[in-house]
């Protein structure tokens, strides 16, 4: 369903209205990352808060000519991230509100978690974390080093690691942390955890795009964390770990995809607006580079009616992510040569989108991840239409 | 660390791979064009600071930057506003006559460039050779071998081609090609450092600020001239 029924244009329409507000503030973001706490009353900012928020817990959703939006359908999402980037991906990573630690309470949080999260982001302008990724580790779930240790008198735990290049670290007030509770699989858990928790420091990690999302490093130093801050207590181990997680990453992915193709799209308007007139190759190129961002467009809304339908389902996620990432990438430095030598130093936004490409490659799983979840998915018959693998017997094994 | 570099590009290519971009760049500018700012394509500077502020012509040509209208410094873009460089736009831009020395720059910043390139190699594979993955070093996956082996191939297509290149003579577009070659290069191997490379003080820093040198210098390739 790559296009968008009337509700979903309404919601794509008032988007981009609110996201065309923050493109003036763009490059201040990018060099002063606080930029974001004065533009707290944009619609863009305030919706953003309040939303991805279940129907359950929020009361005051978005409701645009009578129609309710909740943004917690991976295809809503799509479509406003899609928006929100094309106004400013840095702005989109610095937006306060439940974003990926949400998606995560969602899935596995139970209902008293449930109510305490949303409720802290209703309260007022929150912002979230979401602490996977840790230095020598990369986002690899299954090599998490963080560790939450039992107390001797049996009250809780007492949580330690090292955290990096965690989005909004320091402005964050509540988020979720990744940990371990044993080795092995059944010892995974993420932990709701308050930055104002004992032990929590967060340091800043300026990075060469996307420098609103202002990343940073946390330590985690013997933060003590009590049962009600463990996501998924009332699920299994594996339903609250691993089988949870990798059901929050598909969910995700789509998302990620949608802001690649916000920006691809922002730099080729930025080209179609900034240089009227056109050589007949330079007409042929954009024309290919839209038709490109269309594709993409629609494999990722594909993507996100999967995740919608089986949040399990995730391997189109990652052919959209793959792709999306490539051509947000691709897209950003076309656009940059378009406009010929010292086009970084004279048109510093398309300079600021090239660099926020950038990041699109670490969000979600690198390329390579992406690449093996794609072959595998191949391998399986998972996608429409290739039959899963028939691998021959070798001679050896004859 | 050795390099197969011709003797007079040595110095910006092995800077540019141990110290950093404004180290090597003060030294292409102190071998091609003392005491001037190097003007690309479209009029723009980009040069060492020191270098930069007490440049009193602009190069090739050698007018003098006293007395010229409509030259500015630009800001340099925000992951990199601390570098000692200075950016100026407005300068008069090679005009034909200056395309022969302009072809010596763009070789020296070639080897510049390679060196950086060869610099992200070299970190990359310290980077990977500390890293594991659930089922053993990165260093040692096949699509991270596959990105190092097209890096390194890249590279040497490169360094071939350079080492060969004569100043005063060959096609300007094949020495632009090398520049974009490594421009793509870089980009492809990037990723293997994960956001490592992403950061402002990381290994990524030097391949913008030669991304941000080839964006100023290389010419769209129709405006190269056709050697005669």
């Amino acid at each position: 369903m790559p296009d968008l029924d009337d509700r979903l244009r309404l919601l794509r329409r008032h988007a981009r209205g609110w996201a065309a507000e923050l493109r003036p503030y763009a490059l201040e973001l990018d060099r002063d990352p606080d930029v974001v706490l004065r533009l707290l009353a944009a619609p863009a900012v305030t919706h953003a808060a309040h939303l991805q928020i279940p129907a359950a817990f929020n009361p005051a959703p978005l409701v645009l000519a009578g129609e309710r939006f909740h943004l917690t359908a991976a295809l809503e999402r799509v479509v406003f991230c899609e928006e929100i980037a094309h106004g400013d991906l840095g702005m989109m990573l610095a937006l306060p509100g439940a974003s990926m630690s949400g998606v995560l309470v969602a899935a596995i949080g139970d209902r008293a978690q449930q109510e305490w999260f949303y409720g802290r982001l209703l309260d007022r302008p929150t912002w979230t974390f979401f602490a996977l990724t840790e230095p020598g580790g990369g986002t690899d779930a299954g090599g998490l080093r963080t560790r939450a240790t039992a107390l001797p008198d049996g009250s809780g735990w007492s949580l330690t690691g090292r955290k990096r290049y965690i989005s909004n670290a320091l402005r964050a007030s509540v988020g979720v942390v990744f940990h371990r509770t044993a080795d092995g699989p059944l010892g995974l858990a993420a932990a709701l955890v308050e930055t104002s928790a004992t032990g929590f420091a967060a340091a800043p990690v300026p990075t060469l795009g996307v420098r609103g999302a202002q990343l940073g490093a946390l330590t985690l130093d013997a933060v003590p964390v009590d049962a009600g801050q463990i996501l998924g207590r009332h699920l299994s181990p594996v339903r609250r770990g691993g089988w949870g997680w990798q059901r929050t990453f598909n969910l995700l992915r789509p998302t990620v995809a949608a802001m690649a193709v916000g920006l691809a799209q922002a730099a080729c308007d930025h080209v179609r607006e900034h240089r009227r007139a056109l050589r007949p190759d330079e007409r042929d190129a954009l024309a290919r580079v839209e038709g490109e961002i269309e594709a993409v467009r629609r494999l990722t809304r594909r993507a996100a009616v999967e995740v919608d339908s089986d949040s399990g389902s995730g391997h189109l996620a990652s052919a959209a992510k793959l792709r999306a990432t490539r051509l947000a990438a691709d897209v950003t430095r076309w656009a940059l040569r378009s406009f010929g030598p010292g086009a970084r130093l004279d048109q510093p936004l398309l300079d600021k989108f090239a660099r926020d490409a950038g990041a699109l490659e670490y969000m979600e799983g690198t390329g390579n991840v992406q690449r093996l979840a794609v072959a595998a998915a191949l391998d399986r018959g998972a996608f429409d239409g290739y039959p899963s693998a028939t691998v021959p017997p070798t001679a050896a094994g004859v | 660390m050795t390099t197969v570099a011709p003797t007079r590009w040595t110095r910006p290519h092995d800077t540019a791979r141990r110290a950093g971009v404004e180290a090597a760049l003060t030294d292409l500018y102190d071998q091609v064009a003392a005491g001037s700012l190097v003007a690309g394509p479209a009029g723009h500077a980009l040069a060492p600071g020191v270098v930069g502020r007490a440049a009193e012509r602009v190069w090739p040509g050698g007018t003098p930057l006293r007395g010229l209208t409509g030259v500015a410094t630009v800001p340099l873009p925000a992951p990199v506003r601390d570098a000692d460089l200075l950016a100026v736009r407005g300068l008069p831009a090679p005009q034909a006559a200056g395309w022969e020395p302009y072809r010596t720059w763009l070789l020296g910043l070639a080897w510049l460039r390679l060196g950086v390139s060869a610099g992200l190699l070299d970190r990359a594979r310290a980077h990977l050779a500390g890293r594991r993955a659930a089922d053993g070093p990165l260093l040692r996956q096949q699509l991270v071998q596959a990105t190092l082996a097209e890096a390194v191939t890249d590279q040497l297509t490169v360094r071939a081609l350079l080492t060969d290149a004569d100043p005063d003579a060959g096609p300007d577009a094949v020495l632009v090609q090398a520049h974009h070659q490594l421009t793509t290069s870089d980009h492809a191997l990037l990723p293997v450092l994960g956001a490592t490379g992403f950061t402002e003080d990381g290994p990524g820093r030097a391949v913008y600020l030669s991304h941000l040198l080839a964006d100023v210098y290389l010419p769209v390739r129709h405006d190269v001239p056709v050697p005669a």
